[in-house]
Formats: structure tokens, C-alpha cells, sequence
């Protein structure tokens, strides 16, 4: 027995795989590596393989995790190099390493997401403009938006979940920005959100549809200091 | 043309996904070098499409040519469509996102004839003229191949040539010819050369090449070809031994969610079992078997290639496979360690498929489908079913006693001869087997809630089968049986589900029709008829405006009764099996005499044998199970 914790990217075009789809597209590169995979008991058996989070469908990633268990133990190295060869176009492993049977599930450690977002503006708009809205919706005692929930629409507060916000350039009528928000089984912020509270409370007009979400990195915390799950 | 699709367009669209076209093991060759290029359009969703053998088989052969290049395209959904008309955007192949116009063929495949519209519409998105004698050299040559190619009639105006029979056999020689006819700096093809060449290639048919005459009522008068050179009849292509065939096993593993989203290994190719209705039985014969050892090696290497956690056993009847109980015990053996799945997707009704099953689905366990097709032994014996109230009954029993819960039962309505009795016979059985179902529940002491599903289709006469003879239901007695059906099976653990007996009606016309159709599609698609199968989009009272339109009435297809001497639509397309044949069929069906399978019994002389030159080739004589 095995266990293996890896980092990866999903890019380019795998940004449209669902979170299921995503998890069928590593377990058949898993097959194709001809690793082999541990596998859950019972009527369906699964291989075992837990994510850290699920990104949203057309939103790229430099950084995202999967705990993996094998049947045989094997080099970290060796996991990497069989994988590399068999990911699809647009996934790609960043790194592994081979971790104790007692570390917890990654889902239920991670506490923080960062995204860069780029903007298609619809006005005219300066950095230090940009940067005056933002600084505005941070300034309020609430930052409320609508999400659509299982019952209807609710609302959701955004306030104590957005850690950093701001804007880093403007070219060429693309505002680019930074966020790191609150992610996690303990309370999740998407980046979709924080745009809505943009677009809405602060007034910044841009095309929601077109805005190119990324995550940049994933976070644990250790001691109170966020840290990549690698660490 | 990709980034502005990938930025703009794709962002809006639901599952975007389809559209990617960048899946594992699909191949992304240099335009440049390839010296003849198509295009594989599947006039159905991604999802459709991609579940489609026939596609894996094509790209593979093709693409395994360094000359040649084959790319794919699928009918895009509505919110795709409509956006590339909005930013005026043609459609394009999935690897490369070229135009279609590019390519120098472009293939469609024929599947069903309800997807004849998405046809006209991709072409149109495409911008390409829809009519083939209104492109020039600078378009590419329109093909078509497929089941639907065996009456193509009603398309023989949009399409420049069809393909009857297996493909994998054919291709490489239209390419090639298509090659030696690509001419000046352009470097498009000569299509009225090409056409005089590939007219006289066995298994290929120009329809322009044919004229149709019609006589006073309406009928067809004859059909002939217009010179000399090209044959009088276009005999399919048949591949003789599968073994040898080409068989891809490096096949694009799809990342969205397909209808079949699993290995395809194709164990056998044909069935002969001579279900009546059945057109599929009459157009692959004969059967031909894989040896187990290919068999074995291609499932390696499609689980080596592919990842994938489920293989599927698949032909028409995959149990009838003569070494099926050996080949199962290898293949789960060879995959235990890995947790690879086996599946039949079609069982036959009895206890030596639930058997069958039973050994395969010790992992994952689904429903069951079996198809009597028919309420009563008499309906069943005139459609040649060769199945008994005795066969379902021990079948189900099984299926109760192995655990399954839920059943699915496969029947038709409006078969010719059907008589009340028959339609409440669908009930009585439905209701014969649920109760078998809580008797062996009852005794096993257990509190599992049974589900036995009903699902209807209405009858739907096709040609090159024995029933290319019989008249369809009127829609209303079709309703009408349909409705009394329902009337009948009224218990909360029976589910009832039919078809809308109108698709089935429009599905007989085409299925049946002559040239004189192309105007009425032409019509109904530009009233904005596409994906009629997708009841959501399902227009029918507008195709009814289009066929009054082109002044032509449509129940003259369906609805009429033709003579023995009538001449179809398609009587110039030869699957090998002779019309005398059919109609001796079509006599003892009337009668419910029973025709056994030649696999089994001797031969009774279909023709295609003889004819096209093959022969059965079974891996083990006489020991498909019991009949
Ligand atoms: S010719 Fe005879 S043996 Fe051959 S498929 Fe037809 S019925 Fe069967």
C-alpha cells in the first residue's frame, strides 16, 4: 500500500471537464499508466482517489491536488513519470509525494483559494478607478450577494471570506486581478461571487461571460500560516 | 479560428466540452502534409456521435495514413448554433477548427432518418449549398454511409454519392481515387471525373447517375442508370473475414459523459436470426465471429490505450456469439486486478443470457432488459421472434432469483396482423412477470421494491426487410393502442413508456421514400425543423406544412400496401439478400410459420451467401446455446 498526495494543472481546454468528468479523466490515465490503484469495497468499487476541490467548469488551474492510494508501493518519481505520459491534453502533474497513511483528507484541510481574474470592461476604466471600487466594496460592513441554492435563491455573505482583493494592471480594456478568498469544507467563496459583488455593489461594468477565472494556488493551514498542501 | 471560439464563444454554450475536440488519443495531424482530407459529420450531439463504433473504426483506418487525414464534426446544439450564426462563423471540424468547406469530402453517417434534417442544417451552417448540383469543384464531395444508406432516396439530391455496405472496406479506395483527381493550383478535386470513376467501385452509388421514372399512381415506374458504364445494381460491400478487418484500438477517449461512454469490443458483425421487422438482420448478413484470441488482444490493448473501466460486448446479439461463455471467463480473469467491467447490451430472452449476465455483473449491478417485442405467442411467431412465454418466464425468474429488481421490457405496437388480444397480451405478460417477480421475492423473504418497465415503439416498416410490404398503423389506431395499453397497466409497479406514434409515422416515410422526399426536407428544415428525435424540438405540425407545401401526401409512404411486383425506391440497391426471399418471409409471417436461425439449421437460402461470395464463419458450429 501506497499514498500519494499530487499536484497538478488543468489548462487550455481540460478547463471545461466537470469535476466528475475531471475524475474519470485521472482514473482512466491512472488505468492507462497501469498504476496499480486501490479500490473502495462494495457494489461499485471506486478507485481511491479524494480532490482537493472541485474547480468550476471553464476556470484554468496551476495548482490542484488529489490524494491517490495504490496496491503496491512504488517511488514517488516513478507515479509522476508513469502519469505524465498518459494525462490528456490540458492536465498535467506538477509534482508528487508519498504521504503517511494518518494525514487527513485534503478536503477537509484546505482553507484557501487564490484566482487571478481578467476582465473585459465595458467603460473606460483607469487602474486607480478600479482600484477605488474595490476599495469601496471592502470598506462595507456586508457584501451580500444572491447565489442560486438548492431551494430558490439565498443570500450569501461574502465579507469575512474575501482575505485579498486587487487589482494588479489594466491593458488594453482587460482588468486583471488578484483574490484570495476562503475555500474549504469550513465555508467556500467563488471567484464567480466576488465579480457579482463587483459588478453589483461596487458598479464595475464588465462582461461576466467573458471573464477568464485561474487559480493560482490551493492552501492548507499550518499553525496559522497558509501553506501549499505539498508543504 | 480556435482562440475567438475558445474565448468568445465557448464561455456561453452549455458543456463546452463537446466542442473541445482535443480528447486523449485524438489525432491532430499537419494539414499541410495530408493530401486528402475529411471530414466525419455525425448529424447528432457530441454524446450521440461519439458512441458510435462506426466513427472509432473510420478515424483510425484513415488517420493510421500518413497521407490522409480524417477530423470530426457533430451536429453543435442549439445555443451553439445560434451563436455561430452571430458572429457568422462556419462550421468546423473538431481537431484542426477549420471550415468544413476545407475539407475535400465531407462523410455523413446515416443512422436514423430523423436526424436527415440535422443534415441539411450542418451543411447550411457549414456554407455550403445544400443541393449537390449546386456546388462546384470548390466545395467538397458530400458521402453518405450507413444504415440509412441502404434507402437513401430521399437525400439523393443533397448527397454526391453514397456508400452501401461495410466502410472499413471502402474508404482507403475513395480516398485514394479522390487523390488521383485532385487537380490545378486549387488543388481541389474533379468531382464530375471522380464521380465517373467511383460510380463503376463495387458498394458505391452516384445518384445522379440513376434517372427514376414514376408511373400514374405515383409509384416507381423503373429506375435505370443513365450510361452504360455504371452498374445496374449497386451491390453492398461485405467484409469477409473480421479477423483480418481493421479494428482500431487506439480509439479517442471521450471526456464528457457519451451515451456508451466505455470500450466497444465488436465481437461479432451480423445476426440471423431473421426477426421480420428487423432491417439491421437483413443488411449485415451474414455473420461473421471474431476468434477469441483477437478478441482478447484487442481487449488488452483497449484498456492498455483507452483507460477505460467498462468493456462492452457488442453486435446485434451478442450472446448468440458461438464461444460467448469462454470469452466472458478469459476477459474477467485478464481484468480482475484492475476492476474493468464486462457488459452485454443486448440480452436475449432467456436463462442462458440471465446466466451470462449473472457472471458479468457480480461487480455492478443494473437493470435488465429483455424484448419479447410482442404480447402473444401468435404476434411473436408472425414476426419470427422465436421466443415463448416459457423462455421469458424462466428468464425473468432468474434475473428475480439472482437479485435484480427491475426489469425492462421491450415490446412494439402496431405489427402487422395485430389484433386487440395481442396489445392486452403486452399487458398480461408485463403483469405475468411482475408477479413471478413477488413470488420469488416473497419466498427469499425479502423487502426489495420490484420494478418492471413497459416501454413501447410503434412498428415502423423499413426497407430491404420482409415487412417492406405491410402498411403502417394510422398515428390514431396507434394512439389509440397506446392509450389502451395505458388504460390496462395500471399498477404503481409497472412504468409505461412509449414513443410519439408521429415521429414513428414521419420515420416510416423516409424510411420508405423515393427522391421526390429531398424538397419536403429541404422545406421542413428551412420552417426550422432539427433534431426531430429531441422531442423538445419536435415540430411535427410544421412538417406537415412542408409536405402540403410540396404538394405530397406522406401516407402514401406509410400507409399504402405495395404489391410483390412493386418497385421500391431503393430496388437498385442490393444487400444481396433476394426480394424473393423477403416476400416468402413476408408470406410465412402472415401465416406465423417460423424461419430458423441458419446458424442453426440449414440454410433457407437468403442469397447473400451465394451472391456477394461469403460464408457464415462461426468460431465453433452449433453451440450458440439454446434456440
Ligand atoms: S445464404 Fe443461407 S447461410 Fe447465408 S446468411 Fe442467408 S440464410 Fe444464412
Amino acid at each position: 500500500m501506497g499514498r500519494y498526495r499530487i499536484e497538478f494543472g488543468k489548462e487550455s481546454g481540460a478547463r471545461f471537464l466537470s469535476h466528475l468528468e475531471l475524475m474519470k479523466a485521472f482514473e482512466r490515465a491512472l488505468r492507462r499508466a497501469g498504476l496499480p490503484m486501490a479500490f473502495s469495497e462494495g457494489f461499485n468499487p471506486r478507485p481511491k482517489m479524494s480532490f482537493a476541490s472541485a474547480v468550476a467548469v471553464g476556470v484554468t488551474s496551476a495548482r490542484e491536488y488529489l490524494d491517490l492510494e495504490l496496491r503496491e508501493e512504488l517511488e514517488a518519481d516513478q507515479v509522476l513519470e508513469k502519469l505524465r505520459n498518459t494525462l490528456p491534453p490540458g492536465l498535467s502533474v506538477v509534482s508528487c509525494r508519498k504521504i503517511p497513511p494518518k494525514v487527513p483528507a485534503l478536503m477537509a484541510e484546505i482553507e484557501a483559494a487564490e484566482y487571478e481574474a481578467r476582465l473585459k470592461l465595458t467603460d473606460k476604466l483607469t487602474k486607480a478607478e478600479i482600484d477605488d471600487a474595490i476599495a469601496k466594496l471592502l470598506e462595507r460592513d456586508s457584501i451580500v450577494v444572491v447565489k442560486e441554492g438548492k431551494k430558490g435563491p439565498e443570500n450569501k455573505e461574502l465579507k469575512e471570506g474575501i482575505y485579498e482583493l486587487r487589482c494588479t494592471a489594466v491593458e488594453e480594456g482587460w482588468a486583471h486581478l488578484l483574490m484570495r478568498v476562503k475555500s474549504g469544507s469550513r465555508g467556500n467563496i467563488r471567484p464567480e461571487e466576488v465579480l457579482k459583488a463587483l459588478q453589483e455593489l461596487a458598479l464595475l461594468s464588465f462582461e461576466p461571460e467573458l471573464a477568464v477565472i485561474h487559480r493560482t494556488g490551493l492552501f492548507v493551514n499550518r499553525k496559522g500560516q497558509l501553506v501549499s498542501p505539498m508543504q | 479560428m480556435r482562440q475567438l471560439i475558445e474565448q468568445q464563444i465557448l464561455p456561453r454554450v452549455t458543456k463546452p466540452i463537446r466542442y473541445q475536440g482535443n480528447e486523449f488519443n485524438s489525432v491532430h495531424k499537419d494539414w499541410g502534409k495530408a493530401q486528402v482530407r475529411m471530414a466525419f459529420a455525425f448529424p447528432d450531439l457530441y454524446e450521440v456521435g461519439m458512441s458510435h463504433l462506426g466513427l472509432q473504426i473510420l478515424y483510425g483506418l484513415v488517420n493510421d495514413r500518413e497521407d490522409l487525414l480524417l477530423e470530426r464534426v457533430f451536429a453543435p446544439w442549439t445555443d451553439m448554433e445560434d451563436l455561430l450564426r452571430r458572429h457568422n462563423l462556419p462550421l468546423f471540424s473538431l481537431e484542426s477548427y477549420r471550415p468544413l468547406r476545407d475539407f475535400d469530402i465531407l462523410g455523413f453517417t446515416l443512422q436514423y432518418e430523423m436526424s436527415f434534417t440535422n443534415i441539411l442544417n450542418m451543411l447550411d451552417l457549414a456554407g455550403i449549398p445544400l443541393r449537390a448540383a449546386e456546388r462546384s469543384d470548390s466545395f467538397p464531395l458530400v458521402v453518405g454511409g450507413g444504415p440509412c444508406a441502404y434507402n437513401p432516396e430521399p437525400l439523393a439530391d443533397f448527397f454526391d454519392f453514397f456508400v452501401i455496405g461495410d466502410a472499413e472496406e471502402v474508404l482507403l479506395e475513395i480516398m485514394d481515387t479522390a487523390k488521383a483527381f485532385k487537380q490545378g493550383p486549387s488543388g481541389r478535386i474533379a468531382k464530375g471525373d471522380f464521380l465517373a470513376e467511383i460510380s463503376r467501385v463495387r458498394g458505391i452509388y452516384v445518384p445522379k447517375f440513376y434517372e427514376v421514372s414514376y408511373n400514374a399512381s405515383g409509384g416507381i415506374e423503373k429506375i435505370e442508370p443513365v450510361n452504360p458504364r455504371v452498374p445496374a445494381k449497386v451491390v453492398k460491400r461485405v467484409v469477409k473475414d473480421l479477423n483480418t478487418a481493421y479494428f482500431p484500438t487506439k480509439p479517442i477517449v471521450p471526456f464528457a459523459d457519451t451515451v456508451h461512454d466505455r470500450v466497444m469490443l465488436e465481437v461479432l458483425r451480423g445476426c440471423t436470426r431473421t426477426c421480420r421487422f428487423c432491417q439491421a438482420g437483413m443488411i449485415y448478413r451474414p455473420v461473421r465471429e471474431r476468434d477469441q484470441e483477437t478478441l482478447l488482444k484487442q481487449a488488452k490493448e483497449l484498456v492498455r490505450n483507452t483507460g477505460h473501466e467498462e468493456i462492452s460486448l457488442t453486435s446485434l446479439s451478442t450472446a448468440d456469439y458461438s464461444c460467448v461463455q469462454p470469452l466472458i471467463t478469459s476477459l474477467m480473469e485478464e481484468f480482475k486486478n484492475e476492476m474493468v467491467g464486462i457488459s452485454l447490451p443486448s440480452l436475449r430472452v432467456d436463462a442462458f443470457s440471465v446466466d451470462l449476465a449473472k457472471e458479468i455483473q457480480k461487480v455492478r449491478k443494473t437493470g435488465l432488459t429483455f424484448a419479447p417485442e410482442a404480447g402473444t405467442q401468435r404476434l411473436r411467431d408472425v414476426i419470427n421472434k422465436g421466443v415463448t412465454e416459457e423462455n421469458l418466464m424462466e428468464a425473468v425468474a432468474g434475473a428475480f432469483a439472482a437479485g435484480w429488481t427491475t426489469i425492462k421490457l421491450y415490446f412494439m405496437i402496431g405489427l402487422p396482423t395485430e389484433t386487440k388480444e395481442d396489445v392486452a397480451g403486452i399487458a398480461e405478460l408485463a403483469y405475468k412477470v411482475l408477479k413471478k417477480g413477488k413470488e420469488i421475492l416473497k419466498e427469499q423473504k425479502s423487502k426489495k421494491s420490484l420494478k418492471v418497465t413497459v416501454s413501447v415503439s410503434s412498428f415502423v416498416p423499413k426497407s430491404h426487410t420482409p415487412f417492406q410490404w405491410v402498411a403502417q398503423d394510422p398515428v390514431v389506431m396507434l394512439q389509440e393502442k397506446q392509450q389502451y395499453l395505458k388504460s390496462l397497466l395500471k399498477d404503481r409497479h409497472i412504468t409505461y413508456n412509449y414513443h410519439d406514434a408521429r415521429l414513428s409515422f414521419l420515420e416510416a416515410v423516409f424510411a420508405k421514400g423515393d427522391r421526390k422526399l429531398g424538397q419536403v426536407l429541404e422545406t421542413a428544415w428551412a420552417k426550422g425543423c432539427k433534431f426531430d428525435s429531441w422531442s423538445e424540438y419536435f415540430k411535427y405540425e410544421t412538417w406537415l406544412e412542408a409536405f402540403r407545401e410540396c404538394g405530397i401526401d406522406p401516407e402514401f409512404y406509410a400507409y399504402r400496401r405495395p404489391g410483390f411486383e412493386e418497385t421500391f425506391p431503393w430496388e437498385h440497391l442490393h444487400t444481396g439478400v433476394s426480394k424473393k426471399y423477403l416476400f416468402e418471409e413476408y408470406q410465412k409471417a402472415l401465416q406465423a410459420e417460423l424461419t430458423k436461425d441458419c446458424r442453426l439449421d440449414r440454410c433457407p437460402g437468403c442469397g447473400v451467401c451465394g451472391d456477394l461470395n461469403v460464408k457464415l464463419l462461426l468460431q465453433r458450429r452449433g453451440k450458440g446455446g439454446a434456440l
